[in-house]
């Protein structure tokens, strides 16, 4: 439906005055600084709904959050005192916070090295032969999809102690069984082993794509150099050639695993004993289950300078070095 | 360095992956497995996939009513839908704006648009609570939709799209006569399909797997999202009826499966793509 | 002497399509020979094949009277320099041209980083490395260039990192898969003088692919013209151009493009052409099919008809500086027929309408019905000079 022919030359005065070009100087930048000012109108006008909604949902929450952390307000009581910093003072000593804090480490510790190798060896590995390929790529891909609550549940039961399928399996081969979900002691690393299952098909994903950007005449060039075998072209070449997907691929990774809540609130609500009390998890209990809104609103933010943290990692000092431009 | 594999090495990649694809899917399998099964087998013998006694109709018929399991899934898919409409409506003409036109105050709008990247729903959930409550939205559908109308993700995706999108183009829209909002609907929109098919396809995911959000604000089970009715359907289900649970997981996990055994490329490239540009 | 790269009888499939066909080339020490052909053509693909990077199905190649057939490219002491440069984009120039020399020089232990600097074995070999690979820099004149990154140069800076880090090993074959096409048309002309330069001074043999005969022509001392997946002659520049074995040869080679003319042969051995007589003996029997080709440098033109001549109507004249093209259509021809001229002789005849071509017996190529030269129109000897038979106004 693009119009052409006369209505074309119809719209020309107002873009460009065809005649009587002005003088340089003045005048012509007034016709250019209209043509700014109509284009900048335009621009508002596209951006007012998002600009809206971005003073609603974004600009607004986060101001009442930080005001929120600053004060003792309890959901459902009318009124509120100012109480400064204490609210985050109190988080340098609240043990259940610390353990909060220590118990998210350690998930992310556990899960990010194990689904970036894993996802990358996946990757490798399909990509090292032509069979089956697309098969395995949306096998492996297949968690990602799936509910995580609904799967949760099913890791429920493949853990159970008694009868969970891993467990019989454990006892086929003569290991003792592990009481997975209910030990202070497994729990978390049982909750990584889910949280690795899932993130894995992601991160193959994301390094199959990396691979397939790879230029093919740097492999070529490597076995020319003398790089015989596939372990010296890896290092050579897939390795440093993979750098920017991979530090995607664990900051992403780190992001998801720090927001780990699925599964501990439908495994094990942070027990036994707080062991598994992840930082989502414990922001929820305090806002909406003891609804101590202030103590809440500060952990969210110390919880949103985690991730600003995280992120300013990963974009100030580490992209310089897998950035080769 | 394809096709050179010598035949060992052939064999021994297809051994290795097959037993990794083994292992993702045992999960998958136990599932189906169990919701075909009657409790009593369930107990006494785990490992066996195929049941002695079926008792699928039973488990499966559990599953669709102990929760309102049509409506449940019917409140997934209108969220998600309404989330997604939303955030490309709302989300386009911004990127549109930030990408391609000149004006005072981008700087800010780009600003913003980063902050909005790093600040996760979670995080803000006690202020949209709050409105929520005094709004009298708590309980309803609205809710599980507003606070998602606004990506800020959907924006930068886009933005990095249509900055490659030529100028030309632009610039021949406009002299054939059409408005900046006609070009985003009708220039923009169709080149930029594949980052809005892939964000869909994303955000679809991201919303239909959400829990946090729906957990907060919904309380009654008829207006549960999936995740939430299955933690209700657990509520409602004391004990250990595993059959029941495995069939409700298997109706409530089903959709998207297929939906991603029927598109899995547009899937694959979709969460690539969203995935390395975000 | 054994020939510096032999090739044997070489033949690859992809799936069902036939890739390459009974390749037969010997390459001589120190020789420089082009492969040269359209895309798709099968040039690059055999250009692996000697690399070691694909393997044949057919055939055998020898490096030095060596058997490599079976080897590895690692193993097979050639260079190679890519079209993409394919330089590693996180290493230093220097580290890029180290790199071949590290993967050679020292075991796993020394290469490992870190670590091996501190071997005492590894130093005087990392010393020596270093100093090889300045020099090679200073052949290059890239000594300045050899701290930054490939993504810090120009493209033609990365071209002599490319060449840097083959010339560095002393390889025994060059390996090149079209290195100039990246680069801009100046450029271009320069990096060839540069690379025969380099050539000569390194003494061993390179096998140079490209898709632009300038090149093959120019740089090459032997040509190898290929078109699907067959060479179709291979012999030095000049005999390339002037005695094409075959059509396709002919046709592909030259520019602007040969200009063909379909010939019935009458009882007499005549070559006819829209009734007239072009070819006095065209050694080819009464009824044959035979296309006659005429360069447009060798095409005549006269102002009024001559024995063996055709009549055409001018359809444009084209001035290009130093020469000038006219566009000619002859009756019942389809293609226009194309003559290069001198400007003032273009001057001369820009106002006739119509006028008459021919081309002397010796600058006449014929070829049957398969494309193939028919032998006894060759001409004796080449001409001393590259100038045109006089035309005559």
């Amino acid at each position: 439906m693009l119009r052409d022919g006369p209505l074309r030359e119809d719209l020309m005065p107002e873009v460009l005055p065809p005649e009587d070009l002005p003088p340089r100087g003045a005048p012509r930048d007034a016709a250019r600084g209209e043509i700014d000012r109509h284009e900048a109108r335009a621009a508002w006008l596209l951006s007012l709904p998002t600009l809206v909604l971005m003073l609603l949902l974004l600009v607004l929450p986060c101001a009442a959050l930080v005001a929120l952390s600053l004060t003792d307000a309890e959901l459902g009581v009318p009124e509120m005192h100012f109480l400064g910093l204490d609210a985050y003072l109190n988080l340098l000593t609240d043990r259940d916070f610390i353990r909060s804090f220590r118990n998210t480490a350690v998930y992310v510790g556990l899960v990010t090295p194990a689904s970036v190798v894993l996802g990358l060896v996946l990757a490798l590995l399909i990509e090292a032969g032509t069979d089956l390929r697309a098969f395995f790529r949306s096998v492996f891909f297949l968690p990602v999809v799936a509910l995580t609550v609904a799967m949760a549940s099913v890791w429920q039961y493949l853990m159970h102690p008694s009868f969970g399928p891993i467990n019989l399996m454990l006892k086929l081969v003569g290991l003792p069984s592990v009481n997975w979900l209910g030990s202070s002691d497994i729990v978390l690393p049982a909750l990584a082993l889910i949280g690795i299952w899932q993130a894995v098909g992601f991160n193959m994903v994301l390094f199959l794509a990396g691979l397939a950007g790879i230029n093919r005449d740097l492999y070529a060039a490597a076995e020319m150099d003398g790089a015989r075998s596939a372990w010296s072209r890896f290092w050579t070449v897939t390795w440093p050639m993979l750098g920017p997907t991979t530090l995607f691929v664990v900051t992403i990774t780190v992001i998801n695993a720090v927001k780990v809540f699925e599964t501990v609130a439908t495994l094990t609500q942070g027990g036994p004993a707080k062991s598994s009390d992840v930082l989502l998890w414990t922001i929820y209990q305090e806002g909406f289950v003891y609804l101590h809104v202030g103590t809440a609103s500060a952990m969210a933010v110390v919880f949103i300078v985690v991730l600003m943290a995280l992120l300013l990692v990963q974009t100030r000092i580490l992209e310089r070095k897998v950035h080769y431009t | 360095m394809i096709g050179r594999l010598s035949p060992p090495a052939r064999a021994a990649r297809l051994a290795l992956l097959l037993l990794l694809a083994g292992i993702v899917t045992f999960p998958f399998l136990f599932m189906i497995s169990t919701s075909l099964k009657p409790q009593s087998e369930v107990f006494a013998s785990g490992l066996a996939l195929v049941p002695q006694h079926w008792s699928a109709a039973e488990n499966f018929a559990k599953a669709v009513t102990r929760i309102p399991m049509a409506r449940i899934l019917m409140n997934g898919v209108i969220v998600c839908a309404s989330i997604v409409v939303f955030q490309i409506v709302f989300a386009l003409p911004a990127a549109y704006a930030l990408a391609k036109l000149r004006f005072r105050g981008r700087e800010i709008v780009l600003a913003l648009v980063i902050l909005g990247l790093l600040v996760p729903i979670h995080a803000i959930s006690i202020p949209l609570y709050a409105a929520a409550r005094s709004l009298n939205l708590l309980n309803t559908l609205s809710v599980l939709v507003a606070p998602f109308t606004l990506s800020v993700f959907a924006i930068f995706l886009f933005r990095q799209f249509i900055k490659s999108i030529p100028d030309d183009l632009i610039l021949a829209a406009r002299s054939d006569g059409l408005s900046e909002n006609a070009i985003v609907w009708r220039i923009i929109l169709p080149n930029a399909w594949p980052a809005a098919s892939a964000f869909a396809i994303f955000s679809v995911v991201a919303h239909w797997n959400d829990l946090y959000w729906p957990l907060i604000s919904i309380s009654k089970t008829e207006l549960a999202t999936p995740p939430l009715g299955l933690l209700f359907f657990r509520a409602a289900e004391a004990g250990d009826d595993y059959g029941a649970l495995m069939a409700a997981t298997v109706v409530i996990t089903l959709p998207l499966i297929l939906f991603f055994l029927a598109a899995q490329r547009l899937f694959i490239e979709g969460m690539t793509m969203t995935g390395l540009k975000g | 002497m054994s020939a510096a790269v032999e090739l044997r009888g070489i033949g690859k499939s992809f799936g069902e399509t036939r890739i390459l066909e009974e390749i037969d080339l010997a390459a001589a020490q120190g020789e420089f020979i082009a492969l040269v052909g359209p895309s798709g053509c099968g040039k690059s693909t055999l250009l692996r094949i000697i690399a070691g990077l694909e393997q044949a199905d057919e055939g055998a190649i020898a490096l030095d009277g060596r058997d490599v057939t079976g080897l590895r490219a690692a193993d097979r002491d050639m260079a190679m320099v890519f079209q993409s440069y394919a330089l590693y984009p996180h290493l230093t120039a220097r580290q890029n041209m180290m790199l071949p020399l590290a993967m050679r020089r020292l075991n796993a232990t020394q290469r490992l980083p870190l670590v091996g600097r501190f071997l005492g074995s590894a130093r005087s070999i990392l010393e020596e490395m270093a100093r090889d690979v300045e020099q090679a820099a200073a052949t290059l004149k890239i000594s300045a260039l050899l701290d930054r990154k490939p993504a810090q140069m120009s493209g033609g800076q990365r071209q002599r990192v490319a060449l840097g880090r083959a010339l560095v090993r002393r390889p025994q074959a060059f390996l090149m898969d079209e290195p100039l096409s990246n680069l801009d048309a100046s450029l271009r002309v320069h990096m060839r003088a540069e690379i025969v330069e380099l050539h000569r001074r390194a003494g061993v043999v390179t096998i140079y692919v490209t898709h632009d005969q300038e090149e093959a022509l120019g740089m090459a001392d032997r040509v190898a013209v290929m078109m699907n997946g067959r060479i179709l002659q291979i012999a030095d520049p000049m005999t390339i151009y002037r005695e094409p074995a075959h059509l396709d040869v002919a046709c592909f080679i030259g520019s602007p493009r040969i200009n063909l003319l379909p010939l019935t042969i009458d009882a007499a051995g005549r070559g006819i052409c829209g009734g007239q007589v072009l070819v006095e003996r065209a050694n080819a029997a009464q009824g044959e099919r035979v296309t006659l080709g005429v360069r447009p440098e060798t095409l005549v033109v006269h102002a009024e008809p001559q024995a063996l001549s055709l009549k055409v109507a001018v359809t444009r004249f084209e001035f290009l500086g130093s020469d000038a093209l006219l566009h000619a259509r002859a009756a019942g021809l389809d293609a226009p027929l194309i003559a290069k001229l001198t400007p003032a002789m273009a001057t001369l005849l820009q106002h006739h309408g119509e006028l008459h071509v021919s081309a002397a017996p010796e600058a006449c190529l014929l070829f049957d019905a398969d494309g193939q030269r028919i032998a006894g129109t060759q001409t004796s000897a080449l001409p001393a000079s590259f100038g045109r038979a006089s035309h005559a106004a």
